[in-house]
């Protein structure tokens, strides 16, 4: 089993839940190198994750990697993240989304909610650690993101299962947000700089710009390094 | 390289984590500067011990006795193989040493050095060797009692980059308390890992207190935080009511209210109460109206605009359906909403309960129809059981982030 600090490293360095910010390479690293393990040590660890923090009830990390980490047996589905109300919920179906606020678009976790309302108590971790326990088995395989992933955004959100208006300003930042996480994910073979700030996602609301980006990628020819969880 | 840094590699971490690792290493290499490279093994090795004896062997054949002797006494432990009595031993003055000049061979003196060693490996001597309960204690109850805090701000310990784990807790609690302050964590959050986020927190912590900044958290960063952080005292609940007395329940902040930027806000308090057998009921009501740059409506944060949350309450008082070994009962967030402008506020009223009206239809979640509740049992449908009103408080504010705007006006 891996120490425990690598353990607490892996999940703690899992994005949190704020769409402006979220790294989903953060996400697939962790779940590659923790779904190798036992069940039972790696439910362990969650726990004693858990329990170390100060912040227990603040866990939508640790809540998104279970998600992304488990697969519930028999038809069930996981349970909601009791962190709150989900931004730009409104319309959401959530059967198309059974890791919401999460979706897992060919292997890469996007953060489709950009973040939580609350007015009370987030519910512990525990809880779901708990299902994953009971009703759930470490997914078999690793995420293993497409060659170039820099569509995905897209795509997703010009599908049948998307939920919402795709017009529109509110629209434009929404898929601005979800190529920024897909630059973030890229990261080990092509660097933006500035990629980390919360509102780079503004810049690539601009179509040539995105373009631009999109070019850059295909020219490097990089793919996936299994080996090491990035790309190259 | 570290275990911890060729774990990084091996597992294709991200960039940032090895660089944080690095720059860990480097602070703590530099604090050997002008010393024997052995002398850090030397420090990291068990007080006694076959690696310790050989650690020192070497250094012997190398550097010679008196050297060897000389750094010994620099690193305040004793000969290998000896019995440790550290903290018996008289403690070296710090500065002042008539062998710094053995040791000017990079930016360190020794009393920096030795400065440095007693904070980062917590050897010390008995002068200074404190423990709770002696009258130098941390008051704030949100640290108070934390042995790995306690030590800090008896400076047996110190927070820095790189933690190990049973440094998790400690820093969690650190960076909680750096958040209310405003000193905020926004890309790992409270995760209990210092890295360098943390450190940057802590400098601006210790910049705005106007003590050394170096982003170090040692005895005197330990005890501005204590000073500073919010909840310094621990409120005295109110004695249980008498039959037909009056039920009091009252919030007290545990962290912020702080407005950040893009119309966010965060704030966290715990009930200070005499309420028994019952639950403690609040009335929310939200208003968030935002604006796109262009003046059409943003829709995407949609608080529930009215709904009721309970905490149940055992015959001690104490809150029983919810952990809350945060300290914190009641926590309201209103997310980042950038490139939008608008106003928001939100408004409570505090009541007791004798039992959950079951005609409310309370439910957690959605299944109480409130989600902005979290995990507590929530219905937008009123109760028909609500004492009188118990207390209130709210909170608002306009904001602004288009246009090149940051701002937010508190209402």
């Amino acid at each position: 089993m891996l120490e425990q600090k690598k353990v607490f490293e892996l999940i703690s360095r899992c994005s949190k839940w704020d769409g402006y910010t979220f790294d989903p390479g953060s996400y697939i690293r962790a779940v590659n190198i923790l779904h190798q393990e036992s069940k039972s040590e790696v439910i362990e660890q969650f726990r004693d994750y858990v329990n170390s923090l100060e912040m227990s009830g603040i866990g939508d990390n640790v809540f998104f990697l279970l998600r992304l980490l488990f697969e519930p047996e028999n038809g069930r589905t996981f349970p909601s993240v009791p962190m709150g109300k989900p931004v730009d919920s409104g319309e959401a179906n959530l059967a198309n989304f059974p890791l919401y606020p999460l979706a897992l678009v060919q292997d890469v976790p996007l953060l489709i909610s950009s973040g939580y309302i609350l007015g009370g108590k987030p519910g512990s971790p525990l809880g779901h650690i708990a299902f994953c326990e009971v009703n759930c088995q470490l997914r078999a395989k690793d995420l293993r993101p497409p060659e170039n992933p820099l569509g995905l955004a897209d795509e997703l959100i010009n599908s049948l299962i998307w939920y919402q208006k795709t017009e529109g300003y509110e629209g434009e930042e929404k898929l601005a947000t979800l190529r920024a996480q897909l630059l973030r994910l890229i990261r080990g073979a092509y660097q933006v700089q500035e990629v980390d700030d919360p509102d780079f996602y503004g810049t690539l609301k601009n179509k040539t710009v995105w373009e631009k980006h999109l070019e850059a990628f295909q020219k490097l020819k990089a793919s996936w390094d299994s080996t090491n969880n990035s790309y190259k | 390289m570290s275990v911890l840094a060729s774990t990084h590699q091996e597992q294709g971490q991200a960039e940032h984590q090895i660089n944080e690792v690095q720059e860990q290493e480097a602070g703590r290499e530099s604090a050997f500067a002008g010393l024997p490279s052995q002398s850090l093994a030397l420090m990291r090795a068990p007080l006694a011990g076959a690696q310790r004896q050989n650690i020192v062997a070497r250094m012997g054949q190398q550097y010679g006795n008196r050297q060897l002797q000389r750094i010994l006494n620099t690193v305040q432990t004793p000969m290998g193989g000896h019995p440790t009595q550290i903290e018996e031993e008289p403690t070296q003055p710090i500065g002042g040493n008539p062998e710094q000049e053995e040791f000017q061979g990079g930016t360190s003196t020794r009393s920096n050095f030795l400065g440095s060693m007693a904070q980062s490996y917590g050897i010390l001597g008995g002068a200074v060797q404190r423990t709770i309960g002696d009258g130098h204690d941390l008051t704030n109850q949100r640290f108070s009692g934390n042995t790995l805090l306690e030590a800090v701000f008896d400076n047996e310990r110190v927070l820095r980059l790189g933690s190990a784990t049973d440094e998790f807790r400690g820093v969690s609690s650190v960076q909680l308390a750096l958040q209310d302050l405003g000193h905020l964590v926004p890309k790992f959050g409270i995760d209990g890992i210092f890295g360098a986020e943390t450190v940057r927190a802590v400098k601006a912590f210790q910049k705005k207190e106007g003590i050394a900044v170096d982003g170090v958290v040692g005895p005197d960063t330990m005890g501005h935080l204590d000073t500073k952080a919010p909840n310094g005292t621990a409120p005295v609940k109110p004695a249980a009511p008498a039959a037909g007395g009056a039920v009091t329940i009252d919030p007290v902040t545990t962290g912020g209210p702080a407005f950040t930027d893009a119309g966010h806000f965060h704030w966290r308090i715990r009930w200070n109460h005499n309420a028994t057998n019952g639950f403690i009921v609040q009335e929310i009501t939200n208003t968030y109206n935002a604006q796109n740059p262009d003046g059409s409506a943003n829709t995407g944060v949609q608080p529930t605009p009215h709904y009721f949350e309970a905490w149940q309450v055992d015959a001690a008082g104490a809150i029983t359906d919810i952990a809350t070994s945060e300290g914190t009962d009641d926590y309201w967030i209103r997310p980042r909403n950038p490139n939008t402008r608008g106003s928001w506020s939100m408004d409570a009223n505090v009541f007791f309960a004798p039992s959950l009206d079951p005609a409310a239809g309370f439910g957690r979640g959605a299944a109480g129809g409130a989600p902005d509740a979290g995990d507590l049992f929530a219905t937008t449908t009123k109760p028909a059981n609500l004492s009188p009103l118990v207390s209130t408080r709210r909170n608002g504010g306009k904001w602004n982030n288009t246009n090149g705007n940051n701002t937010h006006d508190p209402a």
